[in-house]
């Protein structure tokens, strides 16, 4: 190869791994402002069943779940510390959240039977699932994070949302058989 | 000053000052507490309302902040386009970084907002105890304004609605019960002035003024009849006294015998008779009569006798007498006489004969006849001289020429 080569080589691979290593930065920035917005989430909600002992704050990836571990262990929601969980089925259920991400809705969506998910608020991150699998669904407009609510799913799971939060929401309904 | 003033005033016009300044008072201090108050109740009302929109918008926006909602936090405070009282709306993180605003934005400068008397409220924003930012409102205080200027619009017309009415009422009250004490005083006036007391009042009152009225009028109707009384006691003593007095006169002046003149009023009288014919050229003859041997008379028939004959001589004499001319009694058995001598009667002689001539017919004296002679001696003025006192004497001496010349004659002073 000619040093020529050389040269350009070097250079695609300088410029590759700093691509994903600024990816994998802005990846974090966008979970620690989720983080942020669940915590707010969790005081606009209320739980018909309040929990009791701790709030127990479910995740599916287990790099997310440190992320939002970090950024919420401090956090106290109802008078009570949060217990962070990481599930990988629904035998480590129950919850009182659910964060469900982009690459775990599909497999959750069908692990998660409606009793189930009684008292469970579920946040995901994954257009079009507020209509028919989580509560609040995060999505980006303008480059600005935004997420949408759906009220009739909220009243099936025995949960309600403030109307300070719902007014920040883009309001979503359910598809039909999906509730 | 004041007090002086108001001591000057008519009891009516007292009335209606007192009434109205009372009255005033009144309302005034009455106004005064509503309007504290309504002062208070306006302020109560504008602070309640200011919080209510407050602490409404302040939980909205604060969902906005903790969601970092710029957007949903400006639409929160265009909202408040349908409140006009909010001039300026100010919503900042908790390090006070701006995070929406609304309205005039010169309303941010916190010294421009006091200057220009606006009110404002800060209300924090919590999350969880955690203050995550503040709602800066500003409304200005025109409807406060308004409020109170229709209040005190509302004020002034109740205060000179009121005033109106207390004047009128105080009229009223003047009329009804000072009109009536002022006509009783008008009328002791009147009394004093022309002491007639058979005024009466006749106003037409109730209660204490007309037992006043009444009162006055009985005793007005006692105090004429005392007045009446002693109007006739006045009269009666007076009539009394001008007896007594006349009596004193006439025992002062007049024989009480023969009621002829005494020796006092004959030289009062031959005194002014002397000054007459001083001042019209006239004359003036004096008389001095004496009843020859009068004592045989009372020693014989006794003093009765001799009274009775001295008054039928006093009636013979006076009965020569004319209105100008006087006879006197100047005691015991003396007379006097004095004429004023004129064109009708100026020869003594004459007079003298006629007088001596009375004395021939006898007098009826205890059913007896009795003959009494006189000796007469005239004088005159001025032909015997001015002065009243030598006309006596001269006048005496012919009496006692004439009586030693026989008695029952006369004789003209010849000095």
């Amino acid at each position: 190869m000619s040093r020529y080569q050389h040269l350009v080589l070097a250079l695609f691979f300088f410029l590759s791994f700093s691509q994903s290593a600024n990816a994998a930065q802005v990846h974090e920035r966008e979970y620690r402002i989720k983080a942020a917005f669940i915590a707010n989430f969790i005081r606009y909600t209320h739980w018909k069943n309040t929990p009791q002992n701790s709030f127990r704050f479910c995740n599916i990836d287990n790099r997310v779940a440190g992320i939002f571990k970090q950024e919420l262990e401090q956090e106290t929601w109802f008078g009570l510390h949060s217990e962070f969980k990481l599930v990988t089925n629904t035998k480590a259920l129950p919850c009182d959240i659910l964060f469900v991400d982009k690459l775990s809705e599909q497999q959750w969506r069908e692990l998660l039977s409606k009793e189930q998910s009684k008292g469970l608020l579920i946040v995901s991150e994954t257009r079009g699932s507020s209509q028919s699998f989580s509560h609040i669904n995060f999505f980006f407009s303008d480059n600005k994070l935004r997420f949408e609510i759906n009220p009739q799913r909220l009243q099936s799971s025995d949960l309600s949302m403030s109307a300070s939060l719902l007014r920040l929401a883009r309001i979503t309904a359910s598809k039909e058989g999906n509730l | 000053m004041i007090k002086r003033f108001i001591h000057k005033l008519p009891i009516g016009q007292k009335i209606v000052a007192l009434i109205v300044t009372v009255s005033m008072f009144s309302i005034l201090i009455a106004i005064g507490g509503l309007s504290i108050n309504e002062f208070r109740e306006i302020d109560r009302r504008m602070t309640q309302e200011v919080t209510v929109i407050s602490d409404v918008l302040a939980t909205n926006i604060t969902a906005a902040i903790v969601f970092d909602d710029k957007d949903a936090a400006q639409e929160l405070l265009n909202a408040l386009k349908a409140k006009i009282a909010v001039e300026y709306a100010r919503v900042e993180s908790a390090d006070k970084v701006l995070f929406a605003h609304y309205g005039k934005e010169n309303l941010a400068n916190k010294d421009t907002v006091n200057e220009m008397s606006y009110y404002t409220i800060e209300t924090p924003l919590y999350v969880n105890q955690r203050r995550v930012g503040n709602l800066i409102l500003v409304f200005n205080n025109a409807q406060m304004s308004e409020s109170i200027r229709v209040y005190l619009t509302v004020v002034v017309a109740v205060i000179f609605i009121s005033l109106v009415f207390s004047f009128l009422l105080s009229v009223w009250v003047q009329r009804r019960f000072a009109a009536p004490i002022i006509e009783l005083a008008a009328m002791a006036e009147d009394i004093t002035k022309t002491g007639d007391y058979t005024i009466r009042t006749t106003a037409k009152t109730s209660g204490e003024i007309k037992l006043l009225q009444d009162l006055f009028n009985d005793m007005l109707a006692k105090t004429n009849d005392r007045e009446l009384a002693l109007e006739a006691l006045v009269s009666k003593r007076t009539q009394e006294l001008e007896t007594l007095n006349k009596q004193l006169e006439n025992q002062a002046h007049y024989d009480s015998l023969t009621m002829l003149p005494n020796r006092a009023l004959y030289e009062d009288r031959l005194q002014q008779s002397i000054a007459h014919a001083a001042r019209d050229g006239s004359r003036v003859a004096l008389f001095f009569i004496d009843l020859d041997k009068f004592k045989i008379v009372n020693d014989t028939l006794g003093h009765a006798a001799g009274d009775e004959l001295l008054c039928q001589v006093s009636r013979r004499l006076e009965k020569q007498c004319r209105q100008m001319d006087t006879v006197a009694r100047i005691g015991g058995d003396e007379f006097t006489m004095l004429f004023m001598l004129d064109d009708e009667l100026n020869d003594v002689n004459e007079i003298a004969r006629r007088i001596v001539e009375l004395f021939q017919i006898p007098f009826d004296i205890m059913d007896e006849p009795l003959l009494m002679t006189m000796s007469v001696g005239v004088s005159i003025y001025p032909t015997h001289g001015y002065d009243f006192d030598v006309l006596k004497v001269k006048a005496d001496n012919a009496m006692y020429q004439a009586k030693q010349a026989g008695r029952n004659q006369f004789l003209i002073s010849q000095t």
